[in-house]
């Protein structure tokens, strides 16, 4: 027997069986945006952070609202047209529905772009400064911090690998943290024996392999000496549940027997544990360097140089970092500091605007701060005259005076010197500094759900157009044997790109209108 | 380009409204048409401040809605499609809006409200 | 002309490009197969294997809580050898097991017994191979699209199971893998991809991709290729059953999906959609935004883990309503009755998730809603089981192996279902939440609950799968031991749960001063329980290989069933059918007066002696009952689904 209702539509249901598997498939699809809706509406009535609200540019997003929308046009345009059995014009309403997925992903991917290349910088008061770091040589990008004079690496080589490396950097000339050339290792002296060695991948996995062996042989003695002492253990617990709030009687034969057990342990196995001891010993002298769980490297010759990102640190100061991979570095931290070009101060979620860390990097500007507020909120005032008494509470009063682009403060030329010239620029103490990020997922859930719920969407016309280009090229052989079929497919594909040109449809007025 | 005839498979006998491409093809671009101008006018409607962030949202969703229905109704066919459609759609709104709602039911408290968490 | 005349034309025309098919090559056949019944042997074996894996972690586990501080013994220590070296060295230093290995183990031991072994075995591989069978379809909608769902859950168990190995070790933060806790205990890696936690994000979404997949196929097959005559009410329950778990996944898991993305999201780019404002881990302030809700996590994970909580014990139900029947010689009491409750207990599994969530904190209006909705659906559930209880009355019962653990199960899925009762109250739920009670409550539900089910149906279908049938003795050697075990297992643990012992101690709660010293004995016999269990599946894991090759030959109907799966050829052939499938009669029309043998299979028509009886007798089986109400405009309607022939003879 071969599967029925392929082409042909079941009687009784009127559907063949691709159609009933799209419709199903876009039920679960509804759930799963409806899953991203829910969750967008609980994290914005949840949000102990003013909730961005038009922040994204709408010129792009309402273009490829109306891309979409054309592509829906044409995709349902190319299905008639096969039910009308013209192909050319099938071909033609198809390239032009792929040509529209390509523009919506390109204005797509110049809409993240404009995200990835801006930066927030959250002070410890709650001041919020946009802008991007200044300069843009490497030392000096955004957050990360330069490690120089280091003297020492501590390798924990049961967790840590060598990656660390990767952030090391050589000074040439004007150039402080140039590339490391091609095949010049670090040099370091072992502490057991003070040999020098070459930090390579191959040595240090040598190292891992001895260190295991030192492992292995001591589990094997520590497990023999807890399965001795595991008696004394039991014996022990059973005399605690006398004891306590709630006690039991205790049954002391079967603790006296738990503690003969014991001794007779002890005895048997002298020997075995005596075998096991001189393994251990024997691995360790042959491997002085792992019998410790670190090891501490001494670098022979120029002192080192690091410029590492805050991110890939568990903790820092002034004279260590730790990597996330408890690899430590000892030397001195510089240059503590975060160039920073500003175009935008948000002083919402400071306690007191007028005494924000904002005026201890620009004081200058703090003039027409308080100009800018004065005005606005005569204006908001006259406007909403019931929030006269209350307005300080009202998020839109917020969004209006205490979210400052320069623009509105200061001439545009002016405004474009603070974003682009470096004299503008500030340098923001790292002590001052809370949080630190472009605005990409990291910078809150708004832009998380923001690039979750737009992305998952961009795969979803990035495979429907893969879909239905696949149906345009390969579309003749079967439109020659069987049109309907085809039909079929194009009408599937077709539901399934409606589908997510009417998700679009939600997506632009929630994030960018609302 | 033609297909095989029909008597070599019997592809579209069952298609009782054989489609008169030019008339259906101008109603998708009336309904393109619509979909674009009530796209303008949900950004229209943005600029506006209708007193309250609640008036503001229900009037730009509610226009969302009627272009989704549109797609939904001309462009998925759901106009006329069959009740077995109807139904999985039915189940998985409700179940879609039960995830949306009750979610954000969990902020609603009566207890803490009047006398404090 | 009609659409039955142009389906011909088209499935014929599709013919020609198919040939090829019925001569496979190894491969094609045996690994990249697109056969429903194959890739039912591949879910049911991979799932299996999953089960082991489960169970042996939980042996791990059981020891530490029975003698906590000691080392294992050698017949457990073999357990994590077969992780390697490195592996036991790094987690069990001294032969102990460990806080961290044990909380690896029982996150791992829940997502795996959950995503990887029940689910996978009970609906995924009951499902490819019975469903079609059972529907009279030649193969599933979408042959190709089930080889992918295979094997797109094959790649998420390869990554589960290699997350073990991973410097960080598996997931650590519980089966339900709550944030903040799964975001911050693997964060000081080397690398956020290669953690235990995100390892377990990715192979949950490559899970659920597969179970979406797989759900739409079920769909697809059920709605659009019954046989003719097959109406939804001559749908046998398994089928309906299996239908609606379809559904469930089907709308369930895209929540579960997004729940995964966002954590991944957290894990690997740091955004905080679960992640609260001043979030502090080890004592330092943790370098995120913060302002995320942790509570949407659980909203979206329980959103679907209820559900999910019904596509477990569903495929018990439904294989116990094949079983049963078959066995008792009469019909399934209450056929209609189980489908509507089947139906509404589906439905109402989606609005009931929060009562898993009583102590976040959240308002009371919807805590009282959900517990509300919770009491609500034990009356479909009390249906269900009723129904197959009912079932059993007056039959002339006969005890092969699949209907011992068919008759075990009812008493089983009833202890975890009545004691889950007093859970759905909120008063009650704050003191026992977390503690050993829930832990007894639900396995009694999955354990001797579905997969005693499970059980039964693998006796019961494996004729049909490989056409031998399985050893009784071994059979025996099976269930009793395992009957007692299980029970020796689970039933202290509601005392130890009332005596407030938590879920989570590895210590079995030694170093807590407040623990009742008065039960901890039971530690030591529920771990002894555990080892029994263990061994009690030996003689069915011989049972299992040795019958495909020494078992007893079976015929293509060996229990005498009516269902459309035994009129195959036994084991089926690709395309299942030999002739084209008519459904005359429901599912389950065992001893029906005037019939010459004391079954009726759905794909014979009735003979003329039956009509005779059906005239005069006025209490018709079923569907007879409605060819009646469609003759009679109603007369004996509501009479055909209570008063079956088995019961009229009492």
């Amino acid at each position: 027997m071969e599967i029925p209702y392929t082409v042909s539509a079941r009687p009784d249901t009127g559907l063949y069986n691709a159609k009933v598997g799209i419709w199903l498939f876009l039920a679960s699809e509804v759930m799963l945006f409806g899953g991203l809706f829910s969750s967008y509406v609980f994290l914005r009535i949840g949000a102990d952070f003013p909730w961005p609200f038009h922040e994204l540019k709408v010129l792009p997003g309402f273009i490829n609202t109306m891309v979409l929308i054309a592509s829906s046009v044409t995709v349902v345009a190319a299905w008639a047209s096969l039910k009308a059995r013209r192909y050319g014009w099938y071909q033609i309403n198809m390239l032009i529905t792929i040509a529209c997925s390509f523009a919506f992903m390109c204005i797509k991917g110049y809409e993240y772009y404009g995200k990835f290349t801006h930066y927030s910088v959250i002070l410890e008061d709650g001041t919020v400064f946009d802008g991007h770091p200044a300069h843009a040589s490497e030392e000096h990008q955004g957050d990360k911090i330069a490690f120089t004079e280091v003297k020492e690496i501590t390798l924990a080589p049961g967790k840590s690998n060598l990656h660390f490396l990767r952030h090391r950097r050589v000074s040439e000339g004007a150039k402080p943290f140039g590339k490391v050339p091609e095949g010049q290792l670090v040099k370091v002296r072992l502490p057991s024996n003070g040999t020098e060695i070459e930090l390579t991948e191959e040595w240090y996995k040598g190292l891992q392999k001895q260190y295991w062996d030192v492992r292995h042989a001591r589990r094997d003695l520590n497990t023999l000496l807890a399965r001795i002492e595991a008696p004394k253990t039991r014996a022990d617990d059973l005399r605690k549940t006398g004891e306590g709030e709630t006690p039991v009687p205790v049954d002391f034969r079967k603790v006296e027997a738990f503690l003969n057990e014991y001794e007779k342990l002890k005895v048997d196995s002298a020997e075995k544990v005596k075998e096991l001891t001189a393994k251990v010993k024997a691995l360790e002298g042959a491997a002085p360097d792992v019998v410790g769980d670190t090891l501490k490297l001494q670098v022979v010759g120029n002192p080192l140089v690091f410029l590492v990102g805050e991110k890939d640190l568990q903790t820092y100061n002034a004279t260590g970092v730790t990597f996330r991979d408890d690899t430590v570095l000892t030397g001195k931290m510089t240059g503590d500091s975060i160039p920073f070009n500003i175009d935008a101060i948000d002083l919402r979620q400071v306690k007191k605007p007028e005494n924000s860390l904002a005026w201890k990097y620009f004081p200058q500007l703090k003039e027409a701060y308080v100009k800018h507020r004065e005005e606005k909120t005569a204006a908001y005032v006259q406007k909403h005259p019931s929030h006269a008494g209350n307005y300080t509470e009202v998020s839109d009063w917020q969004h209006e005076v205490l979210r400052i682009p320069l623009e509105e403060i200061m001439p545009e030329e002016q405004a474009h010197e603070y974003l682009h010239d470096e004299a503008h620029s500030v340098h923001i103490d790292r002590a001052d500094k809370r949080f630190y990020s472009n605005f990409s997922p990291s910078r809150s859930p708004y832009y998380a759900i923001y690039f979750l719920m737009t992305g998952l969407h961009g795969l979803h016309v990035i495979g429907g157009a893969i879909v239905l280009g696949y149906f345009l090229v390969t579309g003749r052989k079967m439109y020659l044997n069987n049109p309907e079929h085809l039909a079929n497919r194009v009408e599937v594909g077709g539901l399934f790109w409606h589908f997510v040109d009417l998700v679009w449809i939600f997506l632009f007025p929630v994030f960018y209108l609302m | 380009m033609e297909p095989s005839s029909d008597k070599s498979h019997g592809h579209d006998s069952h298609d009782d409204h054989p489609i008169d491409l030019a008339k259906t093809v101008r109603t998708y671009l009336k309904v393109g048409a619509t979909l674009i101008l009530f796209t303008g006018i949900t950004w229209g409607v943005a600029l506006i401040d209708f007193g309250s962030h609640a008036a503001n949202y229900t009037i730009g969703l509610s226009i969302a809605t009627f272009k989704v229905s549109l797609v939904g109704l001309i462009f998925m066919h759901l106009n006329h499609e069959k009740p077995l459609i109807y139904k999985f759609l039915l189940f998985t709104v409700i179940f879609a809006a039960a995830m949306m709602f009750l979610t954000v039911l969990a902020f609603l408290d009566p207890i803490k409200a009047r006398f404090g968490a | 002309m009609d659409a039955t005349h142009d389906s011909k034309h088209a499935d014929h025309a599709h013919d020609h490009g198919h040939d090829d098919h019925h001569h496979p090559g190894f491969i094609q056949k045996w690994i990249f197969s697109t056969d429903h019944k194959m890739i039912g042997v591949q879910y049911g074996v991979t799932g299996l294997l999953f089960l082991a894996l489960g169970f042996m972690l939980m042996l791990v586990m059981r020891w530490s809580i029975a003698h906590p501080g000691v080392p294992l013994p050698g017949e457990l220590s073999w357990i994590l050898k077969i992780f390697g070296d490195d592996f036991v060295s790094r987690w069990a230093p001294d032969g102990k097991v460990s806080g961290s290995l044990y909380n690896m183990f029982g996150a791992m031991h829940g997502t795996i017994m959950v995503f990887f072994g029940v689910v996978p075995l009970g609906f995924a591989a009951f499902v490819n191979f019975v469903t079609p069978l059972q529907v009279g379809a030649p193969d599933m909608a979408f042959p190709k699209l089930n080889m992918w769902s295979f094997w797109l859950f094959f790649i998420s168990g390869v990554l589960m199971v290699a997350s073990f190995f991973l410097p960080t070790g598996a997931a650590q933060a519980g089966w339900t893998n709550y944030s903040p806790l799964a975001a911050t205990i693997q964060r000081n890696s080397d690398s956020h991809f290669w953690t235990g936690q995100t390892q377990w994000l990715f192979a949950m979404v490559f899970n659920i991709s597969a179970s979406l997949l797989g759900a739409v196929n079920v769909l697809t097959t059920v709605i659009n290729l019954r046989a003719k005559g097959l109406t939804w009410m001559r749908l046998p329950f398994f089928s309906w059953a299996m239908f609606t778990i379809a559904f469930l996944l089907l709308l369930a898991f895209p929540p579960l999906e997004v729940a995964a993305l966002m954590q991944l999201c957290d894990q690997m780019f740091g955004s905080s959609f679960f992640l609260p404002t001043g979030l502090h881990s080890g004592g330092t302030l943790v370098d995120i935004s913060g302002g995320g809700h942790p509570v949407l996590f659980q909203h979206l994970f329980w959103f679907l883990a209820h559900p999910e909580v019904y596509v477990l014990l569903l495929p018990g139900i439904a294989i116990c309503a094949e079983i049963i029947p078959c066995n008792t010689r009469k019909p399934l009491w209450g056929y209609k009755s189980m489908v509507y409750a089947l139906l509404t207990l589906a439905f109402l599994s989606f609005i009931v998730w929060a009562h898993h969530m009583y102590l976040t904190g959240m308002g009371s209006v919807v805590a009282t809603f959900f517990q509300f909705t919770t009491v609500l659906i034990s009356v479909p559930s009390v249906i269900l089981l009723t129904c197959l209880m009912l079932s059993l009355w007056g039959g002339s019962i006969r005890f092969p192996v699949p209907m011992l653990f068919a008759t075990a199960f009812i008493p089983m899925f009833g202890i975890g279902g009545l004691t889950g009762l007093p859970l759905a109250f909120t008063f009650i739920d704050l003191y026992l939440h977390d503690t050993y009670y829930i832990i007894a409550h639900f396995h009694y539900i999955v354990a001797p609950g579905t997969i005693f089910a499970l059980f039964a149906g693998i006796y019961h279908w494996y004729p049909k799968v490989t056409g031998r049938k399985m050893s009784t003795v071994l059979g025996h050697l099976h269930f009793w031991p395992s009957l007692i075990a299980m029970n020796v297992v689970f039933a202290p643990m509601f005392i130890q749960g009332m005596a407030s012992f938590h879920r989570r101690w590895y210590d079995g709660g030694k170093v807590f001063e407040m623990t009742s010293h008065k039960y901890f004995y039971l530690n030591e016999i529920i771990s002894w329980g555990a080892w029994g269990l263990g061994l009690a599946q030996i003689p069915f894991i011989i049972n299992f290989f040795a019958s495909v090759f020494t078992g007893k030959k079976a015929s293509d109907n060996p229990w005498d069933a009516t269902t459309l799966e035994w009129n195959t050829p036994t084991p089926p052939p690709h395309g299942n059918f030999l002739t084209e499938q008519i459904v005359y009669r429901g599912p389950y029309e065992y001893s029906v007066p005037g019939a010459d043998k004391d079954f009726s299979p759905q794909w014979e028509a009735p003979t003329p002696a039956e009509k005779e009886t059906e005239d005069h007798a006025g209490h018709p089986s079923a569907t007879i009952a409605e060819r009646v109400v469609h003759s009679v405009e109603g007369e004996a309607s509501h009479d055909g689904d209570v008063y079956r022939p088995g019961m009229s003879n009492n």
